[in-house]
């Protein structure tokens, strides 16, 4: 039973980063540009971490299906987490008109709709962590 | 942990170095006016395409606001308060943004009107001038 949830977590996890990372790969620029409109860092950093974070998220998703790197995986992934909730709560805070550029070119979503989501998956990321390190 | 960060990292390498950095301005469709050509211009409207909260707080004295949400609405403003004469820039918040750019251009088909640009660099560079 608790294998099943395991995989079940994972892969909604894992999808669900792949398919963002993969998103923002595909169109670097809008993501540059998603970046750029949380008025946080300035035009040369918004270009560095529009190159670092979709592959962050592409490696490390993959890293959630390999038993040896799963939990620093998860780890990883949630501290990622932890920053875009810093991000989105500062936009949300500061009435920034923006969309989240969460996921890249597959899709868009409001940045509330966005802070509850990652809530989500920070849950899904908590539980995996816990299960894996039950079942050592 | 080390290894997920090395290959994250060295992937990001690998495509700046082959694909160069991603660029985060966006791309102008030739209707965009630096600060000092605005300000060349007369007489204008100015239009505030920024969030609502925002234009509330501070805005360019005698600027509109608009946005696409409400763009109806904005629009019956903007009548009320344009003579044919007028040029219409728009602004929004800064470098990055692109509603000055999508709402210029929206005017320009509904008032079936060439003169409405958009300001390169919004709010940041308005607000920049005057201090």
């Amino acid at each position: 039973m608790k294998t099943w949830i395991r995989w079940l977590l994972i892969i909604l996890a894992g999808g669900f980063f792949l398919l963002a990372g993969l998103g923002k790969l595909a169109e670097p620029d809008a993501f540059a540009q998603s970046i750029l409109r949380y008025r946080i860092v300035g035009v040369h950093w918004a270009a560095l971490a529009a190159l670092w974070l979709p592959w962050s998220e592409v490696i490390w998703a993959l890293g959630l299906v390999m038993p040896r790197l799963r939990l620093a995986a998860t780890w990883l992934l949630f501290g990622l987490l932890c920053f875009f909730q810093v991000a989105l709560f500062s936009a949300l805070v500061r009435g920034l008109d923006i969309k989240c550029g969460c996921l890249g070119t597959i899709g868009e979503s409001g940045v509330s709709m966005a802070l509850l989501r990652n809530l989500g998956l920070m849950a899904a990321l908590a539980v995996i962590a816990w299960l894996e390190k039950r079942s050592k | 942990m080390l290894i997920l960060l090395l290959l994250a990292t060295g992937f990001a390498v690998g495509q700046g170095l082959f694909l160069g950095l991603p660029d985060p301005t966006p791309k102008s469709d030739g209707w965009g006016l630096t600060l000092e050509a605005a300000q060349a211009i007369s007489p204008v409207l100015w239009v505030d395409a920024r969030a609502e909260r925002m234009y509330e707080e501070e805005h360019l004295e005698g600027a509109l606001h608009m946005s696409h949400d409400d763009f109806d609405n904005g629009l019956a403003r903007l009548l009320e308060n344009w003579d044919p004469e007028m040029s219409i820039i728009v602004y929004c918040d800064g470098e990055a943004c692109e509603s000055s750019q999508a709402l210029a251009a929206e005017l320009r088909e509904v008032l079936a009107e060439e003169r409405v640009y958009w300001l390169i660099g919004g709010w940041e560079k308005l607000k920049g001038a005057s201090n």
